[in-house]
C-alpha cells in the first residue's frame, strides 16, 4: 500500500503506490476519452477541471480513466470511496510505526500523494462516501486547489499537474447525497453509457481469442440467448465478459474429467466451450437474479 | 484560393473534394464558376443522374423568381425509397427471415435497420452550403449541364467516425487542405459499398472530360483518393454517359425537413448556412461573376451567437435566479471545457453539438435548452409555404435520433415510421446531443394532439406546486435515524472497539480506548429524502359529498427509460401498467375549452390528497423513481376507479391488503389509511389546526412501524393552499420526455408552464438525470 517517504515541512510522511493498469487495447470510449482529456487541459484559465464520470456497472468507467492516464503518461492514483471513509481518511491516516524509535506514522492517502506528485487522482463510486466527508475536496476542486490535514496539521498544495476525476455509479447519485458543494465544483459531468453491439463483440473478442474467426456463431448465440432474456436492455461490457469466462470455465471443469484433486490453477489453455456452455452460464447468471425479481 | 486542377490529355478536371454541408467548399465551387478563367463547360457531381436532374429541376423552381433568384429556403429536401440491402448481410437477412418466418418486407423497419442496418429511406437536403447543391445551382445559373456521375441507387454505408482538420483551415488552400486530409478522409470509406460508386463515377468522368474541355467535379473527400487514383489508371475505360436523365417525379418525395432533423444536414450550425445564403451571389447576376462571394465569419458568428444567447439567458427576469447564479458561476468552466475540446477535435469553430454537449456536461439544462434555441432560431422553411411537400420529422420519442423519421401532411395523418440513412460523420464532431427545441404551437401545426388525446393531464404547476409543497412538509418533520457515536470504554465494550479513533486518540498523546454505540437520533431530513412520501394533505376536512380519483403514471410511457424490463414486464402482467401517483377526494368541473381545438379543460376541487411521489418530471425521472423505490411507493393498478360501491383492481387491492374500505371510516381516514401502506418510517399529513387524526389511522401506523407526522396547513399560505386545492386537467401534446403544453392551454389559465418550479430543490429537478 504505501512505499516513499516524502517530507512536509520536515514531518515524514508515507505516500500510497500507484495504480498501474494492465496494459490491454481500449476498444471504443473514443468521445468519453475526449471528453475527459478536454477537462484536464489546463486552458487559457490555467485551471484544470475535474471530470464526475456517470454510469451503470460494468460499463468500463475504470477502465476509461486508466486510459486517459496512459495517454497523459501520468501516475494514476485510486480512491475506493464507501461509507465509512471520513474527511481525514480522504487526506491522512496514522498507524503504529513499525519503527521503535517513533511512535505513529502518517500515510498520506492517495489523494493527497498524487497532489505532491502532480499525478491523477481517481476516486471510484464517490457516491458512496457520506457528505461531510467530502468537505476537504471543496478547496482543493477550485482555484485555491489545497487541502489541509487536521492530523497533519498542514495545508497541502497541489502540484500544478495534477488531475482530479471521479466516478459513481447512476444509482448512487440518484439515492445518494453527493453534496451541492462537490457537484458544482465537479464539471463536466460525463455520462458513459452502453456501448454498441459491435464494441461488445470487439472487448469480449480481445478478451477471448476463441470468438474470434469461426467463433461469431457462438457470438451470435450469445445475444440470441441475451435477447431473449433482456429484450432490448443492452449488456454492459462486464456482463458480456463474465458471462463467456464463466462458460470457458464450464468447458474447463468438463475437460478436467474426473481427475482429483481438480488442479485450480490450471492454465493448460482454455478449452473451447460450446453452446451448452453459455446456455449453462446464462442459467447461471440469471436464474438467481430471476428468481429474487 | 489555391484551387485543385487536374490535367487530363486536352481537358482540365475542376476538382472539388469537399467536406459536405461546408460553406467553405460551397464557396469553392461557387467561385470557380464565378471566374471567367475557371468557369466550366460542364459540372459533375455525387449524384445520380436522376436524382441531379430532379435536383436540379425543383431548385430552379424555388429559385426562379419574378423579382430575379429568391433564396434557397433552409430545408427542404428529396427523399426516396432504397430498395437494397448490403451483399454481406444476405445471410443474416436470411437467416433473421427463418428466426421470424416473415418476409423483409413484413419486417418491421426498426429491426431491419437494427439488424440488417437498412434504412428504408434516404433524404437529400437541399442545403445551400453543401458543394453538391451549390455545384447544381451553378449550373442552372450558367447553363451548364449538369451530370450526375455516382449510381442511383446503393445499399447503406457503414461509415467510422474519423477526424480531419477544420473544413475553415481550408479556406485560401483547398488543395493543400485536401493532401493533408484525404487520407485520413479515406478511412471513413466503405469498400463494400463505395469500391462501386467510384469506379462508375471515375468513368463517368473520364467520358465527360472527352467530351468537354473543362469540367467542374465535386464529390466527398473520402472519394477523391480512389477517385484521383482510377482516373489516372489506364485500364478503366470511359463510361458510356447516361441518355440526359429526367427528372423523376415519382421516384422522389418533396420535403419540408424538421429543423431537428436539417441541423445534421447543415453547416457547424444553421446561422452559417443562412449567413452563406444571404451572401451567396447569382453567378449570372448582375453583380456576378468575376468576383469572389464573402464568405461567412463562422468564428465571428458563433461568437456573436453565444453571447446573445447568453446575455438573454442571464439578464432574463425570471423565477430561477438561484440557478441563473450557478450558471453564471459555471459559465468559465463550460467555456473553457468547450475551448478544449475544440483543440482536441481539431477544429477551429465548435459546431452546435459540440457546444450542446459541454453545455449539458456543465451548465443547467435551462441553459442547454436556451443556448440551443439560440442556435436554432432561424427561419426554417415551413409545411405552410410549401404546401406541395410533406413534412419530414422525428418520430415521436425520437427526436435525439438523426435517424427515425415519419412523413406529415396535414394535422391528422401520420405516416409509420420510417428509417433514413444516418448522415457520415464528415470528419466532424463525433458527439452527439439531443437538441432540446423548444417548439412554439405554431411550429406544431402538423403535429398532434397526443394520439389517446381522449386523456387529459395534470398542468404543469400544479404539479410543481403539490411536489414542492410536499418537500416542504417533508423537511420539516425530523426523522429518526440510527446514530453512531463513539465514546470512552467505560467497562462494556457495547459495539466494539472504535479502531480509528483509538489510534487517533493514542496519536494525540491521549490513551484512551474508545468504542461504538448506536442511538436513534431525529434529525433534520436530508435534502433527497426518497422516503419523505407519500405526503397527505386534509385541505377541507369538513367537505363532503365528493368522488374519489387516482391519477396514475403510465407504464407505457415509462418503458423506454426502465433498465430492469424482467421485474418490469412481471409487474406489468400481474399487477397492472398503472403507477398510481396521486388519489384526492374532490369534484370534477368541465368549465371551459381551448377555443382552436375544442379540446376539453377539466377543473378538479381536492378536499383531500395524497401524493405518492414528486410529479414534475419527466418519463425518464419517473422511471428512475419507480425502479429506485422497487416500485414499492406507489400503488399499481390496472383499473383507476375508486368508488365505494364499484369494484376495481385498486379498491380491491386496498380493502383485500390493507384493510380500507371506503364505506367504513370518514374519507379522510381513508386518505391517510391509504397512503400508510406505502410511507417508510414517518407519514406526512398536512392538516388544518385542530384536526384530529382517528385512533384507527394510529392502530394502522403501528402495524406498519410507520409515525404520523402532522403538519398544521398554517405552515402555508393561503393562496398556495388555495391553488393547490384547483387542478387542471389538460390536453397535451406529448409526453416525452415530459409533458409538453399548447401554449393556448398557459394563456387561457394564465400561468405559465413553469410557475411553483422554484419550489422544488434542485436536487429533486434533477433526480435520476
Amino acid at each position: 500500500m504505501t512505499e516513499a517517504i516524502a517530507k512536509i515541512n520536515n514531518k515524514s510522511v508515507l505516500l500510497s503506490r500507484p495504480y498501474v493498469a494492465p496494459a490491454t487495447e481500449m476498444i471504443g470510449r473514443e468521445s468519453e476519452m475526449h471528453k475527459i482529456l478536454a477537462a484536464w487541459m489546463r486552458g487559457e484559465d490555467g485551471f484544470p477541471l475535474s471530470p464526475l464520470l456517470l454510469g451503470d456497472p460494468g460499463l468500463g468507467k475504470n477502465r476509461v480513466v486508466y486510459e486517459c492516464a496512459r495517454m497523459c503518461a501520468k501516475e494514476l492514483y485510486i480512491y475506493q470511496g464507501h461509507e465509512d471513509v471520513s474527511a481525514e481518511d480522504l487526506v491522512c491516516a496514522v498507524r503504529f510505526s513499525d519503527d521503535p524509535g517513533k511512535k505513529m506514522d502518517y500515510i498520506l492517502s492517495p489523494l493527497v500523494t498524487a497532489m505532491l506528485n502532480g499525478g491523477i487522482c481517481f476516486v471510484d463510486e464517490i457516491g458512496k462516501i457520506r457528505p461531510r466527508a467530502l468537505a476537504p475536496l471543496a478547496s482543493l476542486l477550485d482555484e485555491r486547489r489545497y487541502i489541509d490535514s487536521n492530523l497533519l496539521g498542514e495545508r497541502i498544495h497541489a502540484h500544478p499537474g495534477f488531475r482530479f476525476v471521479a466516478a459513481t455509479n447512476t444509482e448512487d447519485i440518484n439515492s445518494s447525497l453527493l453534496p451541492g458543494f462537490i457537484r458544482s465544483r465537479m464539471r463536466p459531468l460525463i455520462r458513459v453509457g452502453y456501448p454498441e453491439r459491435h464494441e461488445i463483440n470487439s472487448i469480449m473478442a480481445a478478451r477471448h481469442p476463441i470468438l474470434r474467426g469461426d467463433g461469431r456463431d457462438f457470438v451470435d448465440h450469445f445475444w440470441k440467448l441475451w435477447q431473449a432474456r433482456n429484450g432490448d436492455t443492452p449488456p454492459t461490457p462486464r456482463d458480456s465478459l463474465y458471462l463467456f469466462g464463466f462458460a470457458s470455465r464450464l468447458a474447463d471443469y468438463e475437460a478436467a474429467g474426473v481427475l482429483r484433486p481438480l488442479d485450480l490453477e490450471a492454465t493448460n489453455g482454455p478449452s473451447r466451450p460450446g453452446k451448452d456452455h453459455l446456455e449453462g452460464a446464462f442459467d447461471a447468471f440469471f436464474e438467481a437474479a430471476e428468481r429474487a425479481a | 484560393m489555391r484551387p485543385l486542377i487536374l490535367q487530363f490529355e486536352n481537358s482540365e478536371l475542376l476538382a472539388v473534394p469537399a467536406v459536405h454541408f461546408s460553406h467553405v467548399f460551397a464557396g469553392e465551387v461557387n467561385r470557380l464558376c464565378a471566374w471567367p478563367e475557371t468557369r466550366p463547360e460542364a459540372i459533375a457531381v455525387e449524384l445520380g443522374p436522376q436524382t441531379a436532374a430532379s435536383v436540379a429541376a425543383w431548385l430552379e423552381q424555388l429559385c426562379r423568381g419574378p423579382g430575379g433568384p429568391k433564396p434557397l429556403p433552409v430545408m427542404l429536401g428529396l427523399t426516396r425509397a432504397n430498395n437494397m440491402i448490403r451483399a454481406s448481410s444476405r445471410d443474416k437477412a436470411m437467416q433473421l427471415q427463418q428466426e421470424t418466418g416473415k418476409d423483409l418486407s413484413e419486417l418491421e423497419p426498426k429491426i431491419l435497420f437494427d439488424k440488417l442496418g437498412y434504412a428504408g429511406a434516404s433524404l437529400l437536403c437541399l442545403c445551400p452550403t453543401d458543394s453538391l447543391i451549390e455545384a447544381a445551382r451553378c449550373a442552372i445559373e450558367l447553363g451548364l449541364p449538369l451530370h450526375g456521375i455516382d449510381l442511383e441507387e446503393m445499399a447503406d454505408g457503414r461509415y467510422p467516425p474519423v477526424t480531419v482538420e477544420d473544413p475553415l483551415s481550408a479556406n485560401g488552400d483547398l488543395a493543400g487542405y485536401v493532401h493533408r486530409n484525404a487520407g485520413y478522409a479515406e478511412q471513413q470509406r466503405d469498400e463494400e459499398i463505395d469500391g462501386r460508386r467510384e469506379i462508375a463515377m471515375a468513368a463517368r468522368l473520364k467520358a465527360l472530360l472527352h467530351r468537354h474541355r473543362r469540367v467542374l467535379f465535386t464529390c466527398g473527400l473520402a472519394h477523391w483518393q480512389r477517385i484521383r487514383r482510377l482516373l489516372c489508371d489506364k485500364s478503366l475505360r470511359p463510361a458510356l454517359l447516361p441518355k440526359s436523365a429526367r427528372p423523376a417525379g415519382d421516384l422522389f418525395t418533396k420535403v419540408v425537413v424538421h429543423p431537428l432533423l436539417a441541423v445534421r444536414h447543415m453547416d457547424i450550425f444553421p446561422a452559417v448556412t443562412v449567413a452563406y445564403e444571404r451572401h451567396r451571389r447569382p453567378i449570372n447576376g448582375i453583380n456576378g461573376g468575376a468576383q469572389d462571394m464573402a464568405l461567412p465569419d463562422a468564428a465571428r458568428l458563433f461568437s456573436k451567437t453565444l453571447r446573445d444567447g447568453n446575455r438573454k439567458y442571464f439578464h432574463e427576469a425570471g423565477t430561477k435566479e438561484r440557478e441563473r447564479s450557478r450558471d453564471l458561476g459555471s459559465l468559465a468552466a463550460f467555456e473553457s471545457y468547450l475551448g478544449n475540446m475544440v483543440i482536441l477535435q481539431n477544429r477551429i469553430v465548435p459546431d452546435l453539438f459540440m457546444a450542446a454537449e459541454a453545455a449539458r456536461e456543465t451548465m443547467s439544462a435551462d441553459f442547454v435548452s436556451a443556448l440551443v434555441n439560440r442556435f436554432m432560431d432561424v427561419a426554417w422553411a415551413t409545411p405552410k409555404e410549401h404546401p406541395d411537400c410533406s413534412l419530414l420529422m422525428p418520430a415521436p420519442g425520437h427526436e435525439g435520433h438523426s435517424s427515425a423519421v415519419v412523413f406529415g401532411k396535414g394535422e391528422n395523418s401520420e405516416s409509420d415510421q420510417v428509417f433514413i440513412r444516418p448522415v457520415p460523420s464528415q470528419g466532424r464532431s463525433e458527439f452527439q446531443a439531443e437538441v432540446p427545441l423548444a417548439w412554439t404551437e405554431s411550429n406544431k401545426k402538423f403535429g398532434k394532439y397526443l394520439k389517446n388525446s381522449g386523456k387529459l393531464y395534470t398542468w404543469a404547476p400544479w404539479d410543481n406546486l403539490i411536489t414542492g409543497l410536499s418537500l416542504r412538509a417533508i423537511d420539516k418533520t425530523p426523522r429518526s435515524r440510527p446514530w453512531k457515536a463513539i465514546e470512552t470504554f467505560e467497562g462494556n465494550l457495547l459495539e466494539g472497539i472504535a479502531v480509528k479513533e483509538t489510534l487517533r486518540s493514542f496519536a494525540r498523546g491521549k490513551e484512551d480506548i474508545l468504542i461504538r454505540d448506536t442511538t436513534r437520533l431525529k434529525t433534520p431530513s436530508e435534502p433527497h429524502n426518497r422516503d419523505g412520501f407519500p405526503v397527505v394533505f386534509l385541505l377541507d376536512p369538513e367537505a363532503a359529498d365528493a368522488d374519489w380519483t387516482a391519477m396514475f403514471l403510465d407504464f407505457e410511457a415509462m418503458a423506454p427509460h426502465i433498465r430492469n424490463h424482467g421485474q418490469f414486464d412481471h409487474l406489468r402482467e400481474t399487477k397492472g401498467e398503472n403507477l398510481v401517483a396521486t388519489i384526492g377526494f374532490g369534484r370534477r368541473h368541465e368549465d371551459s375549452w381551448l377555443s382552436a381545438r375544442r379540446r376539453k379543460v377539466r377543473t378538479d376541487r381536492y378536499f383531500g390528497i395524497v401524493l405518492f411521489q414528486p410529479l414534475c418530471w419527466t418519463n425518464l425521472q419517473f422511471a428512475r423513481w419507480a425502479e429506485l423505490t422497487g416500485y414499492e411507493r406507489n400503488p399499481i393498478c390496472r383499473d383507476s376507479i375508486l368508488q365505494p360501491d364499484f369494484s376495481s383492481d385498486l379498491s380491491d387491492s386496498f380493502s383485500r391488503q390493507h384493510g380500507v374500505r371506503l364505506k367504513e371510516f370518514h374519507w379522510t381516514t381513508n386518505l391517510i389509511l391509504m397512503a400508510l401502506p406505502f410511507a417508510r418510517d414517518t407519514l406526512q399529513v398536512v392538516a388544518p389546526d385542530g384536526y384530529k387524526i382517528a385512533s384507527a389511522a394510529f392502530e394502522k401506523a403501528r402495524s406498519y412501524r410507520v409515525e404520523i407526522a402532522l403538519v398544521p396547513t398554517s405552515f402555508y399560505t393561503q393562496a398556495e393552499l388555495r391553488r393547490l386545492s384547483i387542478c387542471q386537467m389538460v390536453p397535451v401534446f406529448t409526453t416525452e420526455p415530459k409533458c409538453d403544453y399548447p401554449p393556448s392551454v398557459a394563456k387561457q389559465i394564465g400561468e405559465d408552464p413553469e410557475d411553483y418550479l422554484e419550489l422544488v430543490p434542485r436536487s429533486w429537478l434533477e433526480f435520476g438525470m
